[in-house]
Order: C-alpha cells, then structure tokens, then sequence
C-alpha cells in the first residue's frame, strides 16, 4: 500500500473528525446516585425481558401438564404371565462357536 | 466520582462522542444516549478503570460494548414480540434516528466506511481517526494484534476501490 493513500486517509478522517467534534453534545456527566436510587434506575426493559422467558415456561408447563382425563383414556396395561417374558437358559443351544477361538472359556 | 476520572472523561468527550457515532452506524440519539449509558455506567462505579491499558483504550473498550447493548435493545424492540410488549405495557420509546448533516466528502467518507465489514471499518476509524496505534485498536475491539493487522489492511485496500475516482479526480 503506498502511504501518500495512508496520508490521503488520514487527511479526509480528520475533516470528518472535525466535523463531527463540532456537533458533539455539551459536556454533562451524570450524577452518582445514592443507593436507594440505584434499586429504582432500571433498564426500561428489565422486567420485559425476564416476563417473557416466564410466560413461555409456563406456556409450555401448562400444554405439557397431562391431565389426569387423558390417563383414564389409555387402553390396561398387559398383565404378563410369569415365566414367559424371559428366555429358557437350559434349552437354549450354546452359541458360543460364534465367539474368537481365544475367547471360548473352556469349565473344568 | 473521583476528580482526575471526571477530567479524563472531559478531555476525550469529543473523541468518545465521535467513536459512539461509529459504533451506532452514524445515528447522533443513538450515540448520545450510548455515551450518556456509558458515562452513568462509570458514575455508578459499574465499570471501573484498573490500569491495565491505557485510559483511553478502556474507555472506547466500555463504550463499544455500551453500543452493542444498545443494538441488541434496538433489535429486540424491532422484532415482532418487542412491538407485541411495546403495545401492550407503557415502555419508553427511543428517539427518532438523526444523523448529522455532513458536506459531500465526509459524507462519501462515511458512506465508503458503511460498506465495509464492521471490524474493518472500526480498525480505520480507531486508527485513522483516533489516532490509535494497531495494538490499542486490538485492545478496544477485543481481538488479536495479528487479527486487526489484517483487518486493517483488508480495509485500507478495499478503502482504496471504493476512494478509486475521487483519487484520480484529485490527481
């Protein structure tokens, strides 16, 4: 980059900078307020922005509750009979041949 | 507040004012009101100078950040659900947009600077128009040196195309 653009630059800054300094508002530094005060300045849009998040979990609280209507409606749990929801070990042939030679346990 | 902050604030008001017209993309309520949040915010000790950069780095630093509370407030309010709220509860409504009336070559310079990406348009102005160096610029816009090296020459370039006709009309 040649610098005679870096001094162009410059040059059209500060005009801008000028300009701009001349419109600048007059110097006028807040008071510190004392501490009752700071409770009372807020944010205009504090509690908007806190009632908002609020309002949609109990949106959701409120649609996702199930009613106690709806529970009555659903068809009876299936009474299981003992002994046919779990497989026989004794009948079942041994798969161990699908194993790894190295990983068959030989018993005693 | 103690007195050498007070006068410190004082000596780079200008200089604040213009970095707050900026970062608020020329809007002069806007960046009075930022740089009014900002000095409040330094009033009310909720910022607080340590000495680990300069006072003037730190102080652009808080101001930068004030304007981009402000922009998300502004965006907040604009989207659909802040309108909803607006209506709704009696919210303050923030001032018209004003900008300044500048001649016709500050206001290429500003039209120029518009169009480039924001952390290249800033690295210009915090150089070319605060005077700061490129370290000090890294410091307020919270990035890397080698970072806003670069982003200083990308915006310099493109800086060059856009000033291209007004150079060859001087020259």
């Amino acid at each position: 980059m040649k610098p005679e653009f870096e001094i162009h630059l410059r040059d059209r800054f500060s005009e801008l900078r000028r300009a701009e300094h001349e419109a600048a508002p007059l110097w006028s530094l807040p008071e510190s307020p004392t501490p009752s005060q700071r409770i009372i300045h807020r944010d205009p849009d504090f509690h908007l922005r806190w009632a908002i998040p609020v309002l949609i979990v109990l949106v959701l609280l409120l649609w996702i509750k199930p009613s106690h209507q709806s529970l009555a409606d659903l068809p009876a749990w299936p009474e299981p009979s003992p002994g046919q929801w779990f497989a026989d070990i004794s009948t079942s042939p041994s798969t161990d041949f699908l194993l790894p030679t190295h990983l068959n346990i030989k018993l005693p | 507040m103690d007195k050498e902050l007070a006068t410190n604030l004082e000596t780079l008001h200008p200089a604040a004012f213009g970095w707050a017209l900026h970062c608020c993309g020329g809007d002069v309520s806007r960046a009075e009101d930022v740089l009014q949040n900002a000095y409040l915010k330094v009033a009310q000790e909720r910022v607080n100078f340590e000495g680990r950069a300069t006072f003037k780095t730190w102080w652009f630093g808080v101001i930068r950040f004030t304007a981009h509370e402000e922009h998300r407030r502004v965006r907040f309010r604009e989207s659909l659900l802040g309108r909803l709220f607006s209506t709704l509860t009696e919210g303050t409504h923030p001032p018209p947009s004003r900008n300044l009336e500048f001649n016709e070559r500050n206001a290429e310079l500003r039209a120029a600077l518009a169009q480039l990406p924001a952390r290249q348009a800033e690295v210009l102005h915090l150089v070319f128009y605060q005077d700061l160096t490129l370290a000090e610029a890294a410091a307020v816009m919270r990035v890397t040196v080698g970072s806003t090296r670069q982003h200083y020459e990308r915006g310099k370039a493109r800086m060059r195309e856009l000033l291209k006709n007004e150079l060859y009309h001087e020259t």
